[in-house]
C-alpha cells in the first residue's frame, strides 16, 4: 500500500486550504463530509458552504448516499477535477474569487524587476486589463511594504502630484519570502503569508482604545 | 487612474499565449521570445504571467537541475523535497492540474549542458503545459543542436525594438502631465540603439528635469544638449 507521496503547500493555510487538501490527500476516492472535517479541524459550517461552492463549480462531485446506521443516511463526494495545490478560490454560487490577484501581480512585478521603481510604474507594470491597478493602491501598497521591510527606498520623493518626483523602491533581496503577497489587513497589519506570520503591525496606546485612531 | 504600457513586445507575447493555451492536440506547447537585452523581454513576459498568473522563474547561472526543480515548487508554493525524480514529477503534477503556464526567463543558462536541456524537456512532456522561454538573440541558434527540443517550440518570437509608438505609450508612466514632443521622442528611439530601457530611463529623467525647470512640454530644441542616456562606455575627453 503505498501512496505517492502529495506535495505539500508551503506557508499559512486557512480553513479552505485544508479542506482542499484533505480533499485531494483522497486521491479520487469517495469521502463524506463529516471525514474531511475531521482530517482539517474545520466547522461544519465552513466546510458545507465550501463544499457547495466547489460543486457549484463542478470541481467536486456527489456520488451517492451511504447509510449511516438504520436510519440516516450521508453524502459520498469525489474530487471531480483536481486544481493543483492551491484551493479553488470561489463565492458560494461556484464564481471565481479575483480579489487578491492586484496585490499578487504587484508583489510578482517588485520579485521580478530588477530596477527600482515608484508607484506608477509598479501599476503600470502590474496592471492588466482583467485586473487594473491604481496608482493609488500601488502608493499604498509599496508604503506598507516598506514600514513592513520588504523594500529599500532607493530615492526618497519630493514633492506632491505631477509636478513632483514620487520616492522609488526596490525590492530588499533578504525580504524575497515566496510567492504569496504579503497582505495588509483591514487593521493594517501585514501578514506574511509565506512565513506564516504577522510582520508589522501599527503601535497601539490606550487612548487609541479610548479615543479611536 | 491606471496606465497599461501596450507596447509592442507586450503584444507579441500575449498573441503567442493565446496560440499556446489555444493549441489543438498534437501541436507543441512551447515558445520561445529572444532578443538583445534591453529589449523588454522580462517586462513583457511578467506583464502576460500578471494576466494569467503564470509562474515565472529567473534562471541563475549557479542553478544545477536540482535548483531549477526547488525554484520551480517554490514559485508554485509547495515545499521542496525529495529527490530529482520526486520533485520533477511534483512540478509536472502541479503543471498539469492548474493549467497554468510555466515562463522560464535568462534560459541560456539552460543551454550549456545537455541535462538541463532534458530536464525542460521531460517538465514539458510530463506536464504538456505551456512553456515560455525567454533568452538572447542566438537562441533559437543555439537550440538547434538539440532537435528533439527544439521541434517543440510551436512560436519563435523576436523581441522587436523600441518604436517610436511604443515610446509614445511610456510617456504617461514615466513622464506624468508632461507634453514630450514628436521630435524628441524620435531622438531618443533614435539613440535607444533599440532598447527599451533606455528610452524608459531617458523619459524619467526627462521628466525630473521639466520638474525643476517648470516645462508642462519639452521638444528636441528645449531640451538641447542635455545629456541621454545611450548605453555608450564614455568617450575619451578631447
Amino acid at each position: 500500500m503505498s501512496r505517492k507521496p502529495i506535495t505539500t503547500y508551503a506557508g499559512g493555510k486557512g480553513p479552505r486550504q485544508r479542506i482542499w487538501e484533505a480533499i485531494r490527500a483522497q486521491q479520487g476516492e469517495a469521502w463524506t463530509r463529516y471525514h474531511i472535517a475531521r482530517v482539517a479541524g474545520v466547522e461544519d459550517n465552513t466546510l458545507t458552504t465550501y463544499v457547495q461552492a466547489l460543486h457549484k463549480a463542478g470541481v467536486v462531485e456527489k456520488i451517492g448516499e451511504a447509510p449511516v446506521g438504520n436510519i440516516a443516511a450521508e453524502g459520498q463526494w469525489r474530487l471531480a477535477r483536481d486544481e493543483g495545490l492551491e484551493a479553488p478560490r470561489l463565492r458560494r454560487d461556484g464564481s471565481r474569487v479575483t480579489q487578491g490577484f492586484a496585490q499578487e501581480a504587484m508583489w510578482r512585478t517588485l520579485r521580478l524587476v530588477k530596477d527600482d521603481t515608484n508607484a506608477r510604474e509598479l501599476a503600470a507594470h502590474a496592471g492588466t486589463e482583467t485586473i487594473p491597478v491604481v496608482e493609488v493602491s500601488a502608493k499604498d501598497y509599496l508604503q506598507a511594504l516598506l514600514r513592513a521591510g520588504y523594500l529599500i527606498r532607493t530615492r526618497e520623493g519630493k514633492g506632491r502630484g505631477n509636478g513632483g518626483i514620487p520616492a522609488r523602491y526596490r525590492l530588499n533581496p533578504a525580504r524575497n519570502t515566496g510567492p504569496r503577497p504579503p497582505m495588509i489587513c483591514r487593521t493594517k497589519v501585514v501578514y506574511d503569508p509565506n512565513e506564516d506570520k504577522v510582520v508589522w503591525a501599527p503601535v497601539v496606546t490606550e487612548e487609541d482604545a479610548i479615543y479611536g485612531t | 487612474m491606471s496606465q497599461i504600457a501596450q507596447i509592442h513586445n507586450l503584444e507579441l507575447v500575449r498573441t503567442a499565449a493565446e496560440r499556446l493555451a489555444g493549441r489543438t492536440a498534437g501541436l507543441p506547447g512551447m515558445a520561445a521570445l529572444y532578443g538583445p537585452a534591453g529589449y523588454g523581454k522580462t517586462t513583457a513576459a511578467l506583464a502576460i504571467a500578471n494576466e494569467n498568473r503564470a509562474y515565472f522563474v529567473q534562471m541563475r547561472s549557479a542553478w544545477g537541475r536540482k535548483a531549477l526543480l526547488e525554484k520551480v515548487l517554490l514559485e508554485m508554493g509547495a515545499k521542496p523535497h525529495g529527490t530529482i525524480p520526486q520533485m520533477l514529477d511534483q512540478v509536472c503534477e502541479q503543471l498539469a492540474t492548474s493549467g497554468r503556464m510555466l515562463m522560464i526567463d535568462e534560459f541560456d543558462y539552460c543551454i550549456r549542458n545537455d541535462s538541463m536541456i532534458e530536464l525542460v524537456r521531460d517538465i514539458y512532456e510530463g506536464s504538456q503545459a505551456t512553456l515560455l522561454l525567454l533568452g538572447e538573440e542566438m537562441l533559437p541558434q543555439k537550440l538547434k543542436r538539440w532537435e528533439r527540443f527544439h521541434s517543440r517550440i510551436l512560436s519563435w518570437i523576436p523581441a522587436q525594438p523600441v518604436s517610436v509608438a511604443d515610446a509614445g505609450a511610456l510617456v504617461p508612466i514615466y513622464c506624468p502631465g508632461l507634453h514630450v514632443a514628436g521630435d524628441l521622442l524620435e531622438h531618443l528611439v533614435r539613440v535607444s540603439g533599440g532598447s527599451v530601457r533606455r528610452v524608459s530611463v531617458n523619459l524619467a529623467t526627462i521628466h525630473e528635469a521639466a520638474s525643476v525647470e517648470g516645462w508642462d512640454s519639452v521638444d528636441r530644441k528645449a531640451w538641447g544638449e542635455r545629456p541621454i542616456y545611450t548605453g555608450d562606455a564614455p568617450r575619451r575627453a578631447a
